[in-house]
């Protein structure tokens, strides 16, 4: 039994649904931007990969803080797992970096952003293929998964890519449709696969993922302080924004992994779309009828439509000081 | 008994080794409170339990050779969660063994006796559970106070839990870990704050000589902390004009507070941990050390018989 299948039933054991191991060194050849292994590491040879479900019971409810909670709870196991098995390396005298999983840094990019982007690392690796929204999809669990990574200087031969596409592209595009911020692309030339396509707004995602993040914590005093008329104090303090925020410091919940609407309708998952999508609450989601598809001109487009309307207002917080206290809204850039 | 109890030093080490620590050591509360400040004492906490167990998690080896300092520092704190979950799986244990044992957070900061700076250096742990490690022979505090442990070094996060459950005490280490100033002083050397002393009067012995500049380690080990989140405010207080509070303070800075509030949490006090990779006690140092680039030895220079170390070119 090789080191790596050694490693992979114990991932196993220990939670991890799907795992799999890329070369360090081709990584870095591909990555454009300073989310290269040597950024976090000197001289390691292999990531290693694995995938951890959300709860198939989390996602049949509408509930955003519930929602959010579920998420982080999963993200703590990433982190258990991912400390378990820099253990096990560590135990065979391998050197085991950890790689954090839901955190951003200002000092990768101009923009914050994480150390490493797993979803590559997952599809050079084999375990899934990133979607048309740059969601990964894994085979059992479609995009419902959280990813953990840890470097190491063990080599482990590594598992091929998957060789097909699991996301349909626009020929589904229900993650277009539902897309409360409309990040996602709505169009594609006919005929090309969904990997010449695939994008994602990533600013735009944040206003839904972060909604009770940072940005709209700057938003919303910025809001506050540039307001021109006298602001009633009382409710600038009482308000449900600042409970959610103080949730938000607290649990982190509404912080990141906050919005989940592209979740809720992908189809790709043989083990937990069918359950999820049995619930009440999800077939609300994007009713019989209300994917409406065209081609012309070359060109597929879907028709943007966003979540249920009792959810969107949760994806605009950015003005809601500005909304209670009656100032002008701040503009988003 | 088979069901999880901790009834003795069998039972307990069972359940650390369970829980993934890597090192446990008991000493006599009492024997530990008379090395603290009254007001720092763990018979202030509660005067029911007798036995301080002290827990270290090591840090990976990967973290402490990082090149990039958000990932140390994310999960270097990390560690603090599995400590203090560990900490309450051995209380558990204890408790269905009929004791009593009340898990210590070591990242929870009493105010009224302490402050923020008590987690410095580099958030490994708070002073009273520093000393009861000491006590109970896990190791002993090199020359910026850290806790130095023969396995590890310096690269671990401590936890504690109180009990009443009689247990046996480690000894104390007869030696000092450290080689001190004179021989090595590579923490200072390599300390971007300079909280560390940078020099000694030849032949001082370590006890003389270890000292830390805790706000000084404070303002890089914890970047954007309760100091920070101070400054800020009354920073923002003194502005002139809306614009200006908009412009300078209303961005970036809260962005950092929130970042390390609401994602970084105990990691917040590990923002710095220079002292931790350089330290060559411990033998995990070469695992440690396989992959960074070859550390200089730092230079000493000798005047008015007194021993400098040098920080130029680290």
């Amino acid at each position: 039994m090789t080191m790596r299948d050694e490693l992979f039933a114990y991932a196993e054991e220990i939670g991890a649904d799907t795992i799999g191991v890329c070369s360090a060194e081709e990584f870095e050849a591909q990555v454009p931007n300073r989310q290269k292994p040597s950024t976090t590491a000197n001289n390691m040879k292999s990531m290693i990969i694995f995938a951890r479900h959300m709860l198939g019971g989390a996602l049949t409810h509408s509930s955003l803080p519930y929602q959010a909670r579920n998420s982080h709870l999963v993200a703590f196991e990433i982190d258990e797992i991912t400390d378990k098995i820099s253990r096990w390396l560590e135990d065979r005298d391998a050197v085991a970096v950890p790689v954090p999983n839901e955190a951003v840094f200002t000092d990768i990019d101009e923009k914050p952003m994480g150390s490493l982007d797993f979803k590559w690392v997952a599809e050079a690796a084999g375990i899934g293929t990133v979607g048309l929204d740059l969601n990964l999809l894994t085979p059992d669990h479609g995009p419902r998964v959280y990813l953990g990574v840890i470097m190491t200087d063990a080599y482990m031969e590594p598992t091929e890519p998957l060789d097909r596409d699991l996301c349909p592209g626009m020929s589904c595009g229900r993650c277009a449709v539902i897309c409360p911020t409309q990040a996602v692309p709505t169009e594609a030339p006919l005929g090309e696969g969904v990997r010449d396509y695939r994008d994602l707004k990533k600013k735009s995602c944040a206003f839904g993922a972060t909604r009770i993040g940072a940005r709209s914590l700057i938003m919303n005093l910025r809001a506050v302080s540039a307001a021109t008329h006298d602001i009633d104090t009382d409710a600038a303090i009482d308000n449900l924004y600042l409970r959610d925020l103080w949730q938000s410091l607290n649990s982190k919940a509404g912080a990141f992994a906050s919005c989940f609407e592209c979740w809720y309708v992908c189809p790709i998952g043989k083990k937990d779309f069918k359950p999820m999508y049995g619930a009440p609450t999800r077939k609300n989601d994007l009713p019989r009828g209300s994917v409406v598809h065209t081609k012309e001109n070359d060109v597929h487009r879907v028709t943007h439509r966003g979540p249920p309307e009792e959810r969107q207002h949760e994806y605009e917080r950015d003005s809601e000081l500005a909304s209670i206290l009656d100032i002008d809204a701040v503009q988003r850039k | 008994m088979s069901n999880g109890a901790i009834t003795d030093a069998i039972s307990l080490t069972a359940a650390a080794t369970r829980l993934d620590i890597d090192l446990v050591n008991v000493a006599l509360i009492d024997d530990v409170d008379a090395l603290l400040p009254e007001e720092r004492r763990l018979s202030n906490i509660s005067r029911q339990f007798t036995h301080v167990i002290v827990v270290a998690r090591r840090q990976h080896s990967g973290i402490s050779s990082a090149n990039h300092l958000g990932t140390k520092q994310f999960f270097g704190g990390h560690l603090h969660y599995f400590v203090t979950e560990a900490g309450g799986e051995i209380v558990e244990g204890i408790e269905k063994g009929g004791r009593l044992a009340l898990p210590l957070y070591t990242t929870a900061i009493d105010f009224d006796v302490t402050d923020q700076n008590d987690l410095t250096p580099a958030g490994q742990g708070a002073l009273p559970v520093r000393m009861a490690a000491v006590v109970g022979g896990m190791g002993t505090l090199g020359l910026n106070n850290m806790l130095l442990t023969p396995q590890f070094g310096p690269r671990i996060v401590l936890g504690a839990v109180l009990t009443d459950l009689e247990l046996p005490l480690g000894v104390p280490l007869t030696e000092e870990l450290c080689p001190g100033l004179e021989k090595c002083g590579r923490c200072a050397a390599v300390c971007p704050a300079q909280a560390i002393p940078l020099s000694a009067p030849i032949g001082a012995g370590l006890d003389q000589v270890r000292n830390l500049d805790r706000a000084a380690c404070a303002r890089y080990a914890q970047p954007h902390g309760v100091n920070s989140l101070m400054e800020f405010v009354e920073a923002a207080f003194e502005t002139k004009s809306k614009e200006e509070l908009i412009q300078n303070y209303l961005g970036e800075p809260v962005a950092a507070l929130w970042r390390e509030t609401a994602m970084m949490k105990e990691a917040a006090y590990m923002g710095c941990m220079e002292c931790e990779a350089v330290c060559p006690v411990g033998a995990d140092f070469e695992m440690v050390i396989r992959h960074q680039d070859p550390q200089e030895k730092p230079q000493h220079t000798i005047s008015d018989g007194r021993i400098f170390v040098n920080q130029e070119g680290l």
